[in-house]
């Protein structure tokens, strides 16, 4: 109960922060909103300022801001200026669609990882260095080279498509046929992005394994003629994973910041790139509701982690 | 027949910035089936690498040498047994930190089910043997002890617990490696009754390790005294306990009586009344191992080991006194 608390307050007052900062930042950055109608001719100053009162710029920003958050409350989340409509029509898809690349990505590179980083711990000697190698390897490519890289191999096998969510002609297909395309269209950003974070998993899947492997207990049920398999997955597992679990909330929160890069370059239709857009054109309330959209997925992936270890450590559990 | 005969096992271990380690220097032993054996020696004499020979637990990369025959059946040199091949064979060991050996994140029942599984019990007859295990120790009642997990249990709680995991493998011989040293002396009285109603019933061979020779005398059958990695004297408990053979055998003994027994230092327990500290690992000699600090010694002592003198009912001892 105090738990429960403890973490609303904190989700609460992350938020506030996140969104004053974000707001602050992009208010003191240097450029406006209608800057780029100032370089049209036709346009007359006197109009951009009319603009500008009727949307409020020339307000304080403290009211500004006031102004913005009692909206937010109210389901309202702010303005676009360059879209001209409520950010809350139009914010939808593209959050929707990040979602759907990064849960994707999460849970494919767990699926991975898990049974990857157990063998490796739990094999000696071949699999467990050529592993180490490379996943020291991808550890240390930037994600932006790996997108290329992986980019460039798909051009080449011209199997997958290289960017977009679905192909041309997509309203035609059966359901079926949309699933598949949108399947394909997927594969490419997602393989991505599970490498991007895939070392980082495995990596620590298998340190903790090991680490679970040489307590006594496991020891002892070794001795006591526990079947290896028996052992590696009833008894060492639930050890292992506690240690593990803060990853879940790393791993989401992280993903989400590299699809944003990698959106960008797969031209996938989600946040990253209005995100990008709409910094350019200093579109206040996209930025700081994209900001604050993801400090939200974020805050759900660590709660998530929290449920985990809740649910894993008696310990905690019944304490 | 003897059950277990561990014959002249010696262990090395290999240190990077030592010399090597004697843990064991010959070590012999005979273990008879439904028999109680103390095994007494002071800190680093030791009582637990032989325990882990017996059991089978890693050695970290010691060098074994020595045979072990289980029921005539020879295991061979000690080191090549994999240690699926004891647990198959029935010789559980019982360490000191009970807590240790127990899974936090599983129920007393899930972790005992998970033992009860690997040696050959149909599905149907888990829950019945977990629970029958449960009893056997006394953690009564079972259903509610089924339940708990680990850190909801009391040290000797623990303790019965990781016996129940020791006895779900059905072992013929229990090793007890300083099992109640940190429980207090009630529980401690209680476990030892637990031991001797095992025996009693299902004709357990136990082997009971401790540093506090008091604590053996109603309850072990043999004492077998350690001593730089060697048994140096092995008998009935009256004997050993009372009328001692061996010198240094006598001053532990004195001290135990007397209260004095030993006091701890930088290399651990230590019997404050004889001169000198118990030889560690690390010393070799050509002689007797207690001859630096034996107040009976001959001058052959330094040079040549004792052998091994059999006394008529007084059981055996490595002592030149005693030598024909
Ligand atoms: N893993 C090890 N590496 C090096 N030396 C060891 C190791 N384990 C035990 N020894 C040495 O072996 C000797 C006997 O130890 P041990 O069997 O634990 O004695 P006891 O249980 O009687 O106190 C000690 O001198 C100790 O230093
Ligand atoms: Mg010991």
């Amino acid at each position: 109960m105090k738990y429960v608390f403890h973490r609303i307050a904190h989700t609460v007052v992350l938020l506030l922060a996140v969104s004053i900062c974000s707001f602050l930042l992009l208010t003191l950055a240097p450029g406006k909103p209608f800057d780029e109608m100032r370089t049209n001719p036709r346009v007359s100053s006197a109009t951009i300022a009319a603009e500008r009162t009727r949307y409020g710029l020339d307000r304080p920003i403290v009211e500004r801001y006031f102004y913005w958050a009692k909206g937010l409350l109210h389901g309202d989340a702010g303005f676009s200026f360059s879209y001209g409509m409520d950010v809350r029509s139009f914010i939808w898809a593209p959050t929707r669609n990040t979602l759907l690349l990064t849960i994707t990505a999460t849970i494919l590179a767990w699926l991975i990882s898990i049974p990857i980083g157990i063998w490796c711990a739990t094999s000696n000697g071949a699999i467990d260095r050529v592993t180490g190698l490379a996943t020291s390897l991808l550890v240390s490519l930037p994600e932006p080279f790996l997108a290329l890289c992986l980019l460039y191999v798909a051009l080449r096998l011209k199997y997958t498509p290289i960017g977009g969510m679905s192909s041309l002609d997509f309203d035609a297909f059966s359901i079926g046929g949309k699933v598949l395309d949108l399947m394909r269209h997927l594969f490419l950003p997602v393989l991505i992005l599970v490498f991007a974070i895939l070392p980082v998993l495995v990596r620590h899947i298998r340190a903790s394994m090991l680490d679970v492997l040489r307590a006594p207990y496991i020891e002892a049920a070794r001795l006591g003629g526990v079947r290896r398999m028996r052992v590696i997955w009833r008894l060492a597992a639930p050890a292992a994973a506690n240690p593990i679990f803060p990853f879940v909330g790393f791993s989401i929160g992280y993903l989400l910041s590299v699809s944003l890069i990698v959106e960008v370059i797969m031209q996938w239709p989600g946040l990253g790139p209005l995100f990008l857009e709409s910094i350019y054109s200093r579109d206040l309330f996209v930025v700081v509701d994209v900001v604050l959209l993801s400090t939200l997925f974020m805050v759900v992936g660590n709660l998530i982690a929290d449920l985990l270890l809740y649910w894993n450590d008696p310990r905690i559990r019944l304490s | 027949m003897a059950l277990l005969t561990a014959e002249n096992i010696q262990v090395t271990f290999q240190t990077r910035d030592h010399a090597p380690s004697h843990a064991l220097r010959g070590a012999s032993l005979t273990i008879q089936a439904g028999e109680i054996i103390a095994i007494l020696g002071e800190s680093g004499s030791g009582k637990s690498t032989f325990a882990k020979v017996l059991a089978g637990a890693r050695l970290g990369g010691a060098q074994c040498v020595g045979t072990l025959r289980f029921k005539g059946g020879q295991w061979g040199s000690v080191g090549s047994r994999s240690s699926a091949d004891v647990g198959a064979r029935g010789i559980a060991m019982i360490g000191q930190q009970a807590s240790l050996v127990l899974n936090p994140f599983l129920r007393a029942r899930t972790q005992l089910a998970e033992f009860v599984q690997a040696h050959g019990v149909t599905r149907q007859q888990i829950a019945g043997r977990v629970h029958e295990l449960l009893e056997v120790v006394r953690l009564r009642p079972a259903e509610r002890y089924a339940a708990k997990y680990p850190h909801q249990l009391s040290g000797g709680e623990k303790q019965r617990l990781s016996i129940a995991m020791a006895l779900a493998c059905g072992p013929e011989i229990v090793v007890c490696d300083e099992v109640t040293s940190s429980l207090d002396t009630v529980t401690e009285a209680e476990i030892l009754e637990l031991f001797s109603s095992l025996r009693a019933e299902r004709r357990v061979s136990v082997l009971w390790i401790t540093h506090n020779p008091l604590r053996v005398r109603n309850f072990a059958d043999r004492v077998a005294v350690m001593y730089a990695g060697r048994f140096i004297e092995i008998g009935p408990t009256a004997n050993v306990l009372d009328s001692p053979l061996h010198p240094y055998v006598a001053e532990l003994m004195r001290c135990a009586k007397s209260g004095i027994s030993v006091h701890e230092d930088r290399k651990g327990a230590r019997l404050a009344s004889i001169p000198g500290a118990a030889p560690d690992a690390f010393e070799s000699f050509a002689g007797c191992s207690f001859a630096p600090r034996c107040a009976e010694k001959r001058d052959t002592c330094a040079q040549k080991a004792p052998e091994n003198a059999s006394t008529e009912g007084r059981g055996e001892v490595e002592c030149v006194l005693y030598e024909r």
